[in-house]
């Protein structure tokens, strides 16, 4: 047991530093799942897990005004404890929730006191010229965060291993099922959001166009973004001509490649 | 005096690049990605300038406020570090430019990035990556980050260099050519393809109900498929525009998943 809680701890740890590698995004639950599914002994049920509750992320942006959720937390933590439970997707789910919540109290914190302060440091060392540890104060801080969050995240799953457990025994399955259909429903959430943005009267047709290439002729996904992509290019083109047209220029007379 | 090293190189421009990978990782409200831009114009600085005092004058306009997609900050870095080597070589040049460029720069180039690296690329990256997931297959989060990841470090690359030898002209040039405008409205339609596609594969409302033995399900499939998830979705879309929080929307779901999980409404 203290050898998972160890690993996972690593695990954590790499997954906070996604930031420090470059953004990088390997803390979401999409790559973070079959780790820690990996760590528990079960790679695939992680694997899948962890594609749900990226899915299930797209919705949960924002939750609240306050608080930002912390996707790190959530992905490892709810995957950790449903594989460890024998739970399902939903179990995940219900785990995710809250372990977003608290490591977003922990990057909040974070945010608006501990880096600050580290900045406020580093200011104080440029001013009595000291630049080297000025400059060094931005590593000191980046290197603290993964730290305390994977802290955070290992101890939180030794703490409430043997806890969630006895919670799946005794949730009826009904409502662990119930919790599964909840998680496919909530993508729905995030795609909407997205449309609010995206979508207006000039733009309206390509999304049922990507909607009937998935649906009616069961392209794949990879299909679908290239053809997206064609249909960006496209649409670039024929602005620019019309842009060409309009500011009254000569369109070059062979568009070589 | 200039030292003979006066002069900025491919090496240095790749320092830059490197230093510029923690970008967020030191964020703070207060000022944001400050720490991280001193951080990476240090070597510049200590290179350009010789006189101490110099060089703190350098770093103290460098830990301002600071903020801006991750990806696109090597390209203001850049333009950063050809803006110092002129202030280094000319007694007359306004320093007070080169934070002017930088705020003028954060604005644009942010909302051109959230639009290409937490909007369409990363979408397009988890899009391919989920639907390979959730079919048991490990490419799935392979792709995902190499298809995310090979732009992002290639933007942040040839950013640096580009922003190095063109900076501020080149988004001046860009902004009056109108191309932001319409790389941002193919960008959209790409986006809005991705989240079509996903919108039929990952939302999932199917019912085991059947009506006089005969199969709803079957029967919704057949007119077409993923009908009923793209209603779902379009329903919220709606919803959101009436400005229903999305706090409700993710209530609602929970409570529906759940309560018609439970009565085999919904599977």
């Amino acid at each position: 047991m203290l050898i998972k809680v160890g690993l996972l701890f690593l695990v954590a740890f790499l997954a906070y530093m996604q930031d420090f590698l470059g953004t990088t995004f390997i803390g979401r639950p999409l790559v973070s799942g079959w780790i820690t599914g990996l760590v528990l002994g079960a790679p695939l049920q992680g694997l899948v897990m962890g594609a749900v509750l990226e899915l299930v992320w797209m919705g949960l942006m924002e939750i609240g005004a306050a608080i930002s959720l912390d996707i790190v937390a959530g992905g490892i933590l709810g995957i950790a404890l449903a594989v460890w439970a024998d739970g399902n997707i939903g179990f995940a789910l219900l785990f995710a929730l809250p372990a977003s919540i608290l490591g977003g109290i922990l990057e909040n914190f974070f945010y608006s006191k501990i880096n600050s302060a580290y900045c406020r440091r580093a200011k104080e060392y440029i001013d009595r010229g000291q630049l080297d540890k000025g400059a060094r104060m931005h590593i000191a801080a980046s290197l603290f965060h993964p730290l305390a969050g994977a802290a955070m995240v290992a101890l939180l799953f030794g703490m409430c291993a043997g806890w969630a457990q006895n919670l799946a025994s005794f949730l009826p399955p009904t409502f662990l099922h119930g919790l599964s259909v909840a998680a496919m429903l909530l993508p729905a959430v995030g795609f909407a959001t997205l449309l609010g943005m995206m979508l207006n009267k000039k733009t309206v047709p390509f999304f049922f166009l990507g909607f009937i290439l998935a649906a009616a002729l069961g392209l794949s996904m990879t299909a679908i973004v290239m053809i997206g992509c064609i249909a960006g290019g496209i649409m670039f083109i024929l602005l620019s001509e019309i842009h060409q047209n309009t500011s009254g220029k000569e369109a070059p007379a062979d568009e070589d490649f | 005096m200039r030292t003979s090293e006066g002069k900025i190189t491919k090496k240095d421009l790749r320092g830059l690049f490197l230093r510029s990978l923690p970008m967020e990782a030191s964020f703070s409200y207060e000022s944001m990605m400050s720490m991280a831009y001193a951080y990476c114009m240090k070597p510049i600085i200590t290179k350009l300038y010789d006189d101490p005092e110099k060089q703190k004058d350098a770093m103290q306009r460098h830990i301002e406020f600071f903020n801006c997609t991750s990806a696109c900050t090597p390209f203001i870095l850049g333009a950063s570090a050809a803006m110092e080597e002129q202030n280094a070589m000319d007694p007359q040049y306004d320093t007070g430019a080169i934070n002017q460029v930088k705020s003028d720069l954060m604005g644009p180039l942010a909302s051109l990035g959230d639009t290409i690296f937490w909007g369409v690329l990363r979408m397009a990256a988890a899009g391919i990556g989920i639907s390979l997931a959730l079919q048991g297959s490990y490419l799935g989060p392979v792709l995902f980050v190499l298809l995310f990841n090979v732009p992002n470090f290639l933007f942040r690359y040839f950013g640096a260099v580009l922003g190095y030898e063109k900076g501020p002209s080149l988004i001046r040039e860009l902004s009056q050519s109108g191309v932001v405008e319409r790389l941002t409205w193919a960008l959209n339609i790409l986006g809005l393809v991705i989240i079509g596609g996903m919108t039929a594969f990952m939302v999932r409302v199917q019912t085991p109900l059947t009506i006089a033995g005969v199969s709803v399900q079957a029967g919704l499939d057949h007119v077409l498929p993923g009908l009923a998830a793209l209603l779902f979705t379009l329903l919220l879309y709606w919803l959101m525009k009436k400005n229903v929080s999305s706090n409700w929307l993710i209530a609602g779901c929970l409570l529906l998943g759940v309560a018609a999980g439970m009565c085999g409404i919904l599977a």
